[in-house]
């Protein structure tokens, strides 16, 4: 890959600040992607870990939250391909997260469910662009795709979700 | 109704209770160890390895690539895969089909291809349009699992479209690859957009001369017949970094902004593309169209056209994202092998009328879902896209397709929708196409 390493830059990195800025997020995201909340630890575990031995390397040449991300989808895809994988049912593995137990807090599984129901690609620019707010040039980044295929994917997400969730819930 | 809400918000709300524990980090990289065999309970591991086992007691024992290969594919994958072990080398590279599976008219195959003398397979390697697999016409192929210490990857090529696939020789054939691969973003050549040219000097192309293009914009400018491009070679705008493209003239046609673009063709498949982007970093992309085919020289000019008045160019700048392969490896890697299909293909017949296309046959595989009829093609990346899903017993939606074959031929149209994992046929009951459903129960 060709990139202009940033000058004057610390090789090593503080990875508690890391896992507070990004932790709980990639968490969740993380679950919502492989349906498993042991997975999803997992996963995340394994996404600092090569945070933390890959950051002599990262050259700064993208941000580094988006950096993470792509560690993170990585991941994920892996855990999906790996041995084992198997299909869960998102509903179940749901229904096996309490609720908070703050009265202001949602207590409806409708709209999490139907993004965990997405198909991969589709579920991974909408957790991208809604709950990580990266911008779709960064989200193609993180994804090793063009810009215009995160577009097309994001309205065909859109659209599913905006099907599934008519007269219940829509976020534009 | 949760209109107050945004997705975060829903989302960490919902998942207030997933939260990593203060144990996590600074202790958890210390100890390094594999994450997934802290938690995964080694009971399920030994479970899981005895079903494989018992499933695939020979090969397992005997073939070892084929045992690799199923650590990398899921365990419903491996029980339907047909180990084959046919090996070819040529150019000090050795390829191992190492096992497929088919239905009637798709073909799957896992293989190995190894460097024996040097470094010239990476994890970018990318076979690119190199490889033809015997009786399919549409193709696909992608990397699953590079081993850097025995300079090996796995590769799976997907090949469909082709006539009863079942039960026939099948020839996979490798000519060339690609690997070191290197991307160049944001390459900005410096134009400023406000002072072009206002009537630059333009041929006539006659769109059936042109050898295809893309976009929003290519049907309009097909059914045109005749468009103004800009003379080629005007301009040589580099790209900086870019040693195999350069902008070769660039100026406002009919109101539209053109960019030409000249690729040189010394082989290797760079590739790349022009957007324009404003101050918020949103991006607007071209409808490009082919100037002349490749043999006719040693480059390769492109048209690439975006719709926007003079007003709107100010704001803008323009850039690209290209794509180079330091090499391009060729040789002669082919074998050919018979598999049986994995389980015989269920048919229904069906009358159902899209926007595009006349449907009269639907077929359920454990490879996937295949529509056939007639008409035009659904274009992917349009709302026109069809709805289908595969209804389980029990009403589950099989839905997530992870690769989409299209054979378009003379107006006949198969398209075979692929999920992740293969697809429990016996326990499928109808196939949703659009909300029109066929029923599989007989």
């Amino acid at each position: 890959m060709n990139s202009i390493p940033v000058p004057n830059r610390d090789s090593t990195t503080d990875i508690d600040e890391l896992v507070c800025e990004y932790g709980d997020s990639l968490f969740r995201m993380c679950f919502l992607y492989l349906k498993d909340v042991y997975l999803a630890e997992d996963a995340v575990q394994e996404t600092f870990l090569k945070v933390y031995k890959n950051y002599p390397q990262f050259k700064g040449d993208a941000d580094i939250k988006t950096w993470i991300m792509r560690i993170a989808i990585n991941v994920c895809k892996n855990y999906r391909r790996s041995f084992w994988w198997k299909h869960v049912d998102a509903a179940k593995s749901l229904q096996e997260i309490a609720f908070s137990a703050d009265p202001e807090s949602l207590q409806d599984d409708t709209l999490v469910l139907e993004i965990m129901k997405l198909s991969p690609k589709y579920k991974e620019v909408i957790l991208l662009f809604y709950y990580h707010d990266m911008p779709i040039r960064e989200i193609a980044r993180a994804l090793n795709i063009p810009a215009s295929t995160v577009a097309v994917r994001l309205k065909r997400a859109r659209e599913q979700l905006k099907s599934k969730l008519e007269g219940w819930y829509y976020d534009e | 109704m949760n209109n107050q809400k945004t997705i975060r918000e829903v989302i960490d709300s919902r998942l207030a209770s997933l939260t990593l524990g203060d144990e996590f980090s600074r202790p958890t990289i210390n100890t390094a160890v594999k994450p997934g065999l802290i938690r995964r309970p080694l009971g399920i591991a030994a479970a899981v390895c005895l079903c494989i086992a018992l499933a695939l007691p020979v090969m397992a024992a005997t073939i070892p690539s084929f045992n690799r290969l199923v650590s990398l594919v899921s365990p419903q994958i491996a029980q339907k895969l047909q180990p084959i072990e046919l090996v070819s080398v040529s150019n000090g590279i050795k390829m191992e089909v190492v096992a497929a599976m088919n239905d009637d008219d798709t073909a799957v195959v896992y293989l190995t291809m190894q460097d024996l003398t040097g470094n010239r397979i990476d994890e970018s390697m990318n076979l690119l349009d190199g490889f033809s697999i015997s009786g399919a016409n549409m193709l696909t192929s992608e990397i699953v699992d590079f081993d850097a210490k025995t300079k090996t990857a796995t590769l799976r090529l997907m090949g469909s479209g082709g006539d009863k696939l079942e039960g026939q020789k099948v020839t996979v054939r490798i000519n060339s690859f690609m690997s070191g691969k290197n991307v160049y973003r944001e390459v900005d050549p410096g134009v400023d957009l406000t002072a072009l040219l206002q009537d630059p000097e333009t041929t006539a192309l006659a769109m059936n001369n042109s050898p295809g293009g893309g976009g929003e914009l290519y049907p309009t400018l097909r059914e045109q017949g005749t468009i103004e491009v800009l003379k080629k070679d005007a301009l040589r705008i580099p790209l900086p970094g870019i040693d195999f493209a350069e902008i070769s003239n660039i100026g406002r046609v009919d109101g539209r902004l053109h960019v030409q673009v000249r690729w040189s063709c010394d082989g290797v498949e760079n590739n790349g593309y022009l957007y324009l982007t404003d101050a918020a970093g949103n991006m607007i992309y071209p409808s490009n169209v082919s100037l002349n085919h490749k043999a006719e020289g040693t480059s390769k000019y492109e048209e690439n056209i975006f719709e926007l008045d003079k007003t709107e160019l100010g704001g803008l700048k323009l850039k690209g994202y290209f794509v180079s392969y330091d090499r391009q490896t060729e040789g002669n890697w082919q074998t050919t092998f018979k598999i049986e299909a994995v389980t015989k293909a269920q048919e229904a017949a069906c009358d159902i009328e899209t926007a595009n296309m006349k449907i009269t046959r639907v077929a359920i595989s454990p490879l996937g879902i295949t529509i056939m009829g007639s008409g035009k093609a659904p274009d992917p990346d349009t709302s026109h896209n069809l709805a289908i899903a595969a209804i389980m017993a029990g009403g589950k939606r099989v839905d997530d397709f992870d690769t989409t074959n299209t054979l378009n031929e003379n107006g006949k149209i198969i398209i075979k929708y692929m999920p992740g994992s293969l697809l429990d046929v016996k326990n499928v009951r109808a196939v949703d196409i659009n909300g029109t459903t066929i029923d599989f129960r007989q």
